[in-house]
């Protein structure tokens, strides 16, 4: 088990929780679908690589634990995390705003 | 079992998400995932009483505070000017106060029983993160529609 490592709770989870919400609502309403898809898919992609990658390499998997352990939960050191997620949800949304995607 | 396995699950709600809802429930949907599972997972940790909880270890009282802010969110939204620079197909401001009340507690509701909602295989495959989204995002459209008011 890492050190700094929380199981749920933990303050700084929540208000990094908070703030990705008002990130990806900001977001939401000041760019349009292109502008989102360009910033936050090859964020989303990085993320969902890196994801992969520390699941099949230890090494990069305490890495990746050692920035953002006190923002995860214990379980999500062996599994994907909350994190990309709600990284994911905040692009896609973004992605939603273009006016002529807005509603089918 | 593949932990991962969730993630594609995410991937297919988000993507619904993403071409069936509007700006504006969009907007609204991302900020009960900001603010209602921190709120949800404080209370329940804060007023920890055991016949209080659901079977898969969510808080009622969680629930409940979610329910109570992502309400509170929504009504702020709806009266909030900013909202039409969203564009929505109708003008909340004008709405009458029954449905802006009926959709705020919608949309509440729907977060609050996501995120109550991760039992069994649900639990195992999918986040939180990715169900309130979605499920608040539809109860939204659905509301707003049935309610004459499409947001």
């Amino acid at each position: 088990m890492l050190v700094g490592l929380h199981d749920g709770g933990t303050a700084q989870r929540k208000v990094f929780h908070a703030v990705n919400g008002i990130i990806l609502a900001s977001c939401c309403f000041w760019f349009s679908r292109e502008e989102g898809t360009m910033v936050l898919a090859p964020i989303v992609l990085f993320v969902l690589l890196s994801e992969i990658v520390r699941k099949f390499f230890p090494a990069i998997n305490n890495m990746i634990a050692a920035m953002f352990g006190p923002v995860m939960r214990a379980h999500e050191m062996n599994k994907f995390s909350g994190a990309l997620a709600l990284r994911l949800a905040r692009s896609l949304a973004c992605t939603s705003s273009h006016d002529d995607c807005w509603r089918m | 079992m593949l932990a991962y396995v969730g993630i594609f699950f995410y991937l297919a709600g988000s993507l619904i998400s993403w071409y069936f809802f509007s700006k504006p429930i969009a907007i609204l949907s991302m900020l009960y995932l900001g603010f209602g599972d921190p709120i949800a997972s404080a209370f329940g940790i804060a007023f920890s009483t055991p016949w209080l909880r659901a079977s898969n270890g969510k808080s009622l009282l969680g629930t409940l505070a979610a329910t109570v802010v992502c309400t509170l969110i929504t009504m702020a939204c709806f009266n909030n000017p900013l909202i039409l620079e969203c564009g929505p197909v109708s003008n909340p401001l004008q709405w009458p106060e029954y449905v802006r009340w009926s959709v705020a507690i919608a949309g509440g509701v729907a977060a609050g029983v996501a995120e109550l909602s991760m039992f069994g295989m649900v639990r195992d495959y999918l986040d939180d993160n990715a169900i309130i989204p979605v499920v608040s995002s539809l109860v939204l459209y659905l509301t707003t529609e049935a309610l004459g008011h499409s947001l």
